[in-house]
């Protein structure tokens, strides 16, 4: 599954319709909005102050404080947006790479580790219905929540 | 800086390469192809560019010789791989795990400054994912942070439904197949409940049993 196509993909969903289940909306829009950014401030003031001539070329990685963005953990994504992760947290000049406000559950749980650290990262997402085909060897050893059936030829 | 972006397929790497070069382009980093279907006149440009974009065969076949050019290879500094899940097969697999190997030793002989070499790799369902990044360690040999997210992650759940129709091996397979066309609405009726459905066949005689 590519990271990539998944910022496509899965985002286009539009959870706040899709689901007669969402609540808390009002409520949950506050934490996420840009007014509570403030918080977040220490980090665009580390960035700004760095010099950054070839946009990777300086390391700010290293003085900004690992953060917790108050992402709950999963599951919890049709509810409300506080499960996900403005992309306002990013820099400036990235957040304009994104055509969407938030980003999506697997980018959220992971934009910490993977914008904050330097260490090596695998990512692993549930993908195609291809994958899924391949878990009826699970289902039928009763691993999988897959239901099989069988039929006559 | 470089950055190498590997994925398996050059369809993908065009994909990458046309997104990629507007969107750096705000930021003054040019970003370019480097697979099969590259000019080879184009790589002097390649060599400037500072986010590479390429296949894991084209990247076995130039960085083959890399102490040639250990210069170029101490810019790089991070290394994406997409669909690394395709170590596991065949010849292919073995050219993904030679150029990731072969980066682990380019990042332990000449490390860019302090920074070492980050690898950052997404995948489809591995069964044994840690053991990926345990292969996936950096120059000191700790592993690398392993994120799983399972199929409570689809925005959408999905209710899956496997069903098998064995074929008579006397039966010629294009008529099987035309008899699995006329059972397709008797499926859908059953199980799609009104919502989008995707069907998937899957044709594959070690499962006709």
């Amino acid at each position: 599954m590519s990271l990539f196509r998944l910022e496509n993909q899965e985002f286009e969903i539009d959870w706040e319709q899709s689901d007669n289940d969402f609540i808390d909306y009002s409520h949950s829009y506050g934490r996420n909005s840009r007014n509570d950014l403030n918080e977040f401030s220490h980090f665009d003031s580390g960035a700004e102050s760095s010099h950054f001539d070839n946009g990777l070329e300086h390391d700010f990685i290293e003085e900004n404080p690992r953060y917790d963005y108050g992402i709950p953990n999963y599951p919890d994504i049709s509810a409300n947006r506080s499960s996900f992760l403005s992309t306002a947290h990013l820099d400036q000049r990235f957040a304009s790479f994104f055509s969407f406000e938030y980003f999506n559950a697997v980018q959220s749980q992971s934009f910490d580790l993977m914008y904050h650290s330097t260490q090596n990262v695998v990512i692993s997402c549930i993908g195609s219905l291809f994958s899924t085909y391949r878990q009826r060897e699970d289902s039928i050893a009763g691993a999988s929540d897959i239901k099989c059936t069988k039929n006559k030829p | 800086m470089k950055v190498i972006y590997i994925a398996p397929m050059k369809a993908l790497c065009h994909e990458r390469a046309n997104d990629w070069q507007q969107k750096f382009a705000k930021l003054n980093l040019t970003c370019n192809e480097l697979t099969g279907d590259t000019d080879y006149t184009q790589s002097s440009k390649i060599k400037s560019s500072n986010i590479i974009v390429t296949t894991p065969e084209k990247w076995d076949s130039t960085t083959r010789k890399w102490r040639d050019q250990k210069n170029l290879m101490k810019l790089i500094c991070l290394l994406l791989i997409d669909e690394i899940h395709t170590v596991k097969e065949g010849s292919r697999g073995a050219t993904l795990e030679v150029i990731v190997s072969r980066m682990k030793i380019v990042a332990r002989e000449c490390g860019h400054r302090n920074n070492n070499l980050r690898i950052v790799a997404v995948s489809a369902t591995i069964p044994n994912l840690q053991d990926i990044g345990d292969w996936l360690c950096d120059s000191s040999g700790n592993p690398a942070q392993v994120r799983l997210f399972g199929e409570e992650y689809r925005p959408v759940q999905i209710s899956k439904h496997v069903l098998s129709y064995p074929a008579s091996t006397s039966k010629n397979p294009f008529q099987f197949e035309k008899s699995l066309d006329y059972r397709l609405f008797e499926t859908l009726s059953a199980y799609s409940d009104g919502k989008p459905t995707l069907v998937v066949v899957h044709f594959n005689p070690v499962l006709l049993h």
